[in-house]
């Protein structure tokens, strides 16, 4: 049996985690002005995430509470995978490094242009190395994530999972971190069995 | 077990498999000038072209006003030979799946036709297939395959997760048949974005060349028919090769540059021994990443030294044949390392002429032929730290 | 040179998004790279593109700009010898 430990929202300017708003901003604000006032919000001191393109940003922000949990530190790094998807690929900023083709282009921006560098990222922060996927997908898909996220725990400990998509308007995240077993047995009732259904629902709420 | 029953391939080295063989049996590199692709950077640079226009890909494919960008017509068109080399006739009568990876998508449609398209918003072709995932939902459909699809995009390794997929889907029972591997197109965005990262090599790249400068760019598709041994067995059929091996990690080091050591890659490697269960001493050949940049092969050299240490087997890479394919270059690579074990042959990495200051590490750089080739390892790297390594297996 | 440095610490800065530095933070004689700032190989190419957009100057290897990004004093001395 696998469990759903912990789970990140990111959406409209707002932050949950667990189910509770942990961070939000006024709506007039830019989803990338919002992004910038989360990490303040998480005390993060991390100078690399200024660096970083809004769907990278997206995926620390959301991976932050999730991973700096007890709950999720305790599985192996080697022996934990990270599976992400979105539909947008990294367009936003495919669309920003085609600006500056015409003049100088940007060498930090190119480096953006593949939606998996985000898992990178979070790799990278956390000291992550176990597996690693991402998958494009017209809309989030609750049935691929929990498939694979099966067949992965059949090796790996723990998988980080989810959705990180963002467009010209706005930005979208949403992760969740599945194990074999829950952390603590006392509180085995508090986590959320692993099931496309619970999935689609911790989504949509 | 996952058997290899059908392969598929199109890139500058040719438009199918046996195209493919004769270009490596005689040590012909596809690199050379560009001549599809418009690009300010064609007189500049070489590249792994596929020695064909948009309308003659069609052409190749039987095919008329498709609507099929590049990058999906070379996926159809490798996914095709897979099909008919695997003795497919009814996609039905098995539960079918295709995993498919690209980074380029539509891209080398949509960079030439957006200006426009915002200016006047007609209806243009190749508008609506930008999205990565256009190219594997349209072969597909084409091939009638609809019980599990999806894209994966992970820069260079994403070929080898699509194998890696598939193989998983076969052995927990999910999938009996899956089309896997990767497509392609050279657009003037990797182009570019390679060229500010100065990682191209202007010239003939040098995979593991002491004086190595960059990469060459390339471009193809190429795709394995995995079944599982109840197909097999039921339709008497008999693989190319197995697919016994797979691994993934991720390097944690840095988004487009791998740690000196190579750690990412000498766990990918050494997950996919486990899964093999092989040692390493039982690796006949390793058929490297070797994009021929100053980091990865530094880096990959480190994680085989590490890994292999006094049973080194005869690594090359093909990259200087084909130039590097991106996130078709796994799959394309993975059928080149099939022909290898066909073949009992091992072949060169080109353009080498100095040994790697920093390691003791030699590649091969002619044919050897009459090889016993049991076991291959197959690297593939990506940008974002992903690590993959596949290993194929004699039947 | 003392107008340059400080040009060129603003511009580091802004162009590398070095969010969380201020101009005043850097040291004009600490390394660039490894210590100091600890930028990396990208944020080398970001100084590149630096060169060319700002003083119209090129580099063609990044291997060859190790001694010239050693530090912003560096970088300073660089641009002054080329515009004689």
């Amino acid at each position: 049996m696998s469990y759903i430990l912990s789970h990140t929202k990111i959406k409209n300017n707002c932050l949950w985690h667990d189910g509770k708003l942990i961070a939000q901003s006024e709506d007039t604000l830019n989803y990338t002005g919002f992004l910038e006032e989360a990490y303040k919000f998480l005390n993060l001191s991390y100078p690399k995430f200024f660096k970083m393109d809004a769907l990278s940003k997206l995926g620390i922000l959301c991976a932050e509470p999730i991973l700096a949990n007890k709950n999720s530190s305790q599985f192996s790094k080697e022996k934990t995978a990270i599976v992400l998807s979105n539909s947008n690929s990294s367009l936003q900023t495919d669309i920003a490094y085609s600006k500056t083709m015409s003049d100088f282009p940007s060498p930090s921006l190119f480096v953006y242009t593949l939606p998996n560098i985000v898992t990178g990222e979070i790799s990278i922060k956390h000291k992550i190395t176990g597996e690693n996927a991402f998958f494009i997908e017209p809309a989030f898909n609750a049935d691929l994530l929990h498939n694979y996220t099966e067949l992965l725990l059949q090796e790996s400990d723990a998988v980080l999972c989810g959705w990180l998509n963002t467009d010209e308007k706005a930005c979208e995240g949403f992760l969740y971190f599945v194990a074999k077993q829950p952390a603590n047995d006392e509180k085995k009732i508090n986590f959320i069995k692993h099931n496309p259904n619970s999935i689609t629902q911790l989504y949509t709420n | 077990m996952v058997f290899v029953t059908g392969i598929g391939i199109i890139s500058a080295i040719g438009k199918n498999a046996s195209e493919t063989l004769s270009s490596l049996l005689e040590s012909r590199t596809g690199i050379g000038k560009i001549n599809h692709l418009q690009t300010i950077h064609k007189d500049n640079y070489v590249a792994g072209e596929v020695n064909y226009s948009l309308q003659e890909l069609e052409n190749l494919a039987g095919l008329k006003n498709s609507n099929y960008n590049r990058t999906t017509l070379l996926s159809l068109l490798a996914t095709q030979e897979a099909l008919e080399n695997a003795g497919v006739k009814d996609i039905t009568v098995h539960r079918t799946g295709f995993i498919s990876a690209s980074s380029v998508g539509g891209m080398c449609h949509s960079e030439l036709l957006y200006k426009d398209f915002l200016e006047h918003k007609p209806y243009t072709n190749f508008i609506d297939t930008h999205y990565t995932g256009a190219h594997a939902t349209d072969v597909a459909k084409h091939f009638g395959i609809t019980d599990y699809v999806t894209t994966i995009s992970t820069a260079c390794s994403s070929a080898a997760n699509a194998i890696m997929l598939g193989a998983r889907l076969i052995n927990n029972n999910i999938l009996d048949r899956v089309v896997v591997g990767g497509s392609d197109a050279l657009c003037k965005f990797t182009f570019n974005g390679f060229n500010t990262l100065m990682i191209l090599d202007k010239e003939w790249c040098k995979p593991f060349d002491n004086n190595r400068k960059g990469l060459n760019l390339g471009e193809g598709a190429a795709y394995l028919v995995l079944e599982s041994e109840r197909v097999v067995k039921a339709e008497n059929k008999k693989p190319l090769a197995i697919l016994s091996g797979y691994g993934n990690a991720n390097d944690a080091y840095h988004q487009t540059a791998s740690s000196p050591d190579g750690q990412g890659a000498y766990a990918a490697i050494q997950k996919a021994l486990e899964v093999a269960n092989l040692s390493p001493n039982k690796i006949d050949y390793i058929n490297a990443h070797g994009t021929g940049t100053a980091n990865n092969d530094s880096s990959e050299a480190a994680a085989m030294q590490n890994i292999f240490k006094q049973n080194m087997p005869p690594f090359s890479s093909t990259k200087a044949f084909t130039g590097h394919t991106l996130a078709a270059a796994a799959s394309i690579e993975a059928v080149i390392t099939i022909l290898s074990i066909q073949q009992k042959i091992i072949f060169p990495n080109l353009n080498y002429t100095t040994p790697m200051q920093d390691t003791s590490l030699f590649p091969v750089t002619s044919l050897q032929k009459n090889i016993e080739i049991n076991h291959v390892l197959s690297n593939s790297f990506g940008f974002g730290g992903n690590c993959s390594s596949l290993i194929f297996s004699k039947n | 040179m003392e107008n340059l440095i400080e040009n060129l610490k603003k511009q580091i800065i802004e162009q590398l998004n070095l969010a969380e530095v201020k101009a005043e933070d850097i040291d004009p004689s600490a390394p660039l790279f490894g210590e100091g700032l600890g930028l990396d190989s990208i944020d080398a190419l970001e100084l590149i593109v630096l060169l060319e957009k700002n003083y119209g100057l090129k580099i063609q290897e990044p291997k060859d700009a190790k001694h010239i990004f050693q530090s912003v004093k560096t970088l300073a001395e660089y641009i002054t010898s080329q515009k004689k």
